[in-house]
């Protein structure tokens, strides 16, 4: 088997956020963090936020929390803010504030945000010489109520978000967006993203009843395929990815693809 | 150790809505001209009329500022609403509004996984927001996202009858203002004879307690020094299951109002949620016992006295006189 990076157990488990070997506990009011050390007997920091975490991202050395109240707090590793990001603050103009997906590149010179509703954002942050400044703001036609997937390609450079519209592209060096297939990929159907190798994505898309997998390189869609219907989780690594299957796990390599 | 003072005249419940509502809200608010402009509407309905939020009077059980426990860390927290069980396994809006975020019953394992509970939350005008969750909260499926009506139904609940999934846990939150409100303001029918108990005050300094007992024949007797105060309450159900909770925490030192404070809002600040003024986050008000820490105060030399009252929200009492002497 290819190495992932993960494990099966890095699948999400209830009142525990897990990701880039970090392990965050989750207050049942779900207005509270603390994360794991790293032996796992104890906890490193505990932070309590004035609004319900809606959803995060993090990397080995930040975490991003998106909350109720359409604020975003950066955190360090040790749970300091960084950086709180207001969007309202910035000018954009959402009838209601809420943040429904993060992607927190790995070294954090880019957060990108799914932010508020009538209409809905996706806002990118770049970071230049330590201070955040808003780069990229894309205003959507629809919007969509729950927490949704995001995330930078492994090298930081392109960023994927699913939204109402269907997939937002963003290429950081380009400075430009674009929303890939919306005719695929519009509406409120479930998705998982995640990079994968250095530069693509791989893509989990659920239906009623259907799954189906996907990979987006440069920002072109070079395969959609459908798999098992009880295909439920995501996990992608260098040069290879699995699905999760509710009978058995599938795993795809890069060559399959090439 | 606490007795219930029920013979006091109190306040009919309407009219302490009615009081509490101008105390949270500053008076440049919306709502609070939103009241100005209709001076007549009875004051009974005056806060439900203007928010537009009404929170169910029966089966609720208001936690808002209640020491809870955080496993697996152990550090404790603060409750921010009201817990609700309704006679039938649905949730009603509080107010007309908009769906704002909704988590749970996902086909996909997602990223961001639920605490324990499933969210709803709705948007009201003036920048309210009425947030449901419970474990096993599913979204209706009829719900119209753009347009949920008073009282229609958000969601359900499944679970066997008396277990935790049959109720639900509701909170206000006022965004336009970053607080996030006491859900007993918002029921004014909720009616609640029984007094809340006290169930321990003690004193703190640097390791060193001392626990009242006022019961003591001989004066209990500590060192001068700066002390905060600890005290552990308990709002008991009346009637129905109904709790109206804790409200209001006054202390009176040798005939001097030292603190009074009340549990009507919570301020959301980076830091957390600020109770009764207090700085965030909530931690800092509760030890890990889950008492209250109070204000600090520095006792001198000579015979003391302390009255600690504690009110409900209905205006129930439960008043503890201790005298001792300081070193």
């Amino acid at each position: 088997m290819a190495d992932v990076g993960k494990t099966a157990t890095d699948l999400p488990r209830e009142g525990v956020f897990e990701e880039a070997g970090r392990s965050f506990h989750i207050r049942p009011d779900q207005q509270g963090i603390a994360e794991r050390d790293e032996g796992g007997s104890g906890f490193r920091w505990e932070r309590e936020f004035g609004s319900l975490i809606t959803t995060a991202a993090a990397t080995q050395n930040l975490s991003a929390w998106g909350l109720l109240d359409g604020r975003v707090f950066l955190l360090d590793r040790a749970g300091a803010v960084l950086r709180i990001f207001d969007p309202r603050q910035e000018g954009i103009g959402s009838a209601h504030a809420c943040v429904y997906a993060l992607a927190l590149s790995e070294q954090g010179e880019s957060l990108a945000v799914l932010f508020g509703i009538l209409p809905q954002y996706v806002l990118v942050y770049e970071r230049k010489s330590g201070f955040y400044s808003l780069s990229y703001t894309r205003k959507l036609q629809g919007d969509l109520r729950s927490a949704q997937s995001a995330a930078f390609a492994r090298n930081g450079r392109s960023l994927l978000v699913k939204t109402a519209d269907g997939l937002v592209f963003f290429d950081r060096d380009r400075g430009k967006g674009a929303l890939l297939h919306p005719g695929r990929f519009a509406g409120d159907g479930e998705m998982l993203i995640e990079g994968f190798g250095d530069d693509s994505f791989a893509l989990l898309k659920a239906s009623a009843d259907q799954r189906y997998v996907g990979l987006v390189r440069h920002g072109a869609l070079e395969a959609c395929f459908p798999l098992p219907k009880d295909s439920f989780g995501l996990i992608a690594g260098e040069d290879s990815f699995i699905i999760r299957g509710g009978e058995r796990d599938l795993i795809f390599t890069r060559g399959e693809y090439e | 150790m606490s007795r219930g003072n029920m013979g006091r005249p109190r306040q009919p419940g309407a009219v302490l809505v009615f009081l509490v509502f101008f105390l949270i809200f500053p008076l440049n608010s919306p709502l609070f001209q939103a009241q100005n402009a209709s001076p007549a509407r009875e004051e009974a309905s005056m806060a439900e009329k203007a928010i537009s939020i009404f929170v169910p009077a029966a089966g609720i059980s208001v936690d808002f500022g209640v020491p809870k426990r955080f496993t697996p860390s152990g550090s404790p927290y603060l409750g921010s609403g009201a817990q609700i069980q309704p006679r039938t396994p649905e949730v009603p809006a509080a107010g007309e509004g908009i769906v704002l975020f909704s988590q749970g019953g996902s086909l996909l394992s997602s990223g961001f996984p639920r605490s324990r509970d499933n969210f709803i939350a709705l948007a009201h005008d003036g920048g309210f927001v009425s947030l449901y969750s419970s474990p096993s909260l599913a979204l209706s499926a009829r719900l119209k996202k753009n347009g949920v009506a008073r009282d229609e139904i958000v969601g359900t609940i499944e679970g066997a009858r008396g277990g935790q999934e049959d109720n639900y846990y509701l909170r206000v939150i006022d965004n336009s203002s970053k607080l996030v409100v006491n859900p007993a303001l918002f029921s004014p029918g909720m009616i609640d004879r029984a007094a809340p108990r006290i169930e321990e005050v003690s004193l703190i300094k640097e390791g060193f307690r001392l626990k009242a007992e006022p019961e003591r024949r001989i004066l209990q007797r500590l060192a001068q020094g700066d002390y905060k105060l600890a005290i552990r309450l308990n709002d008991p159900s009346y009637a129905g299951g109904v709790v109206s909770g804790l409200f209001r925490i006054k202390v009176v030192l040798d005939g001097q109002v030292a603190a009074d404070r009340k549990l009507d809002s919570a301020r959301n600040l980076d830091e957390g949620l600020g109770f009764l003024g207090f700085s965030a986050p909530s931690s800092l008000l509760a030890d890990r016992d889950m008492r209250f820490l109070l204000d600090g105060h520095f006792l001198a030399r000579g015979n003391h006295s302390l009255e600690l009252t504690v009110y409900d929200f209905n205006g129930n009492a439960g008043t503890l006189v201790w005298r001792f002497i300081v070193e």
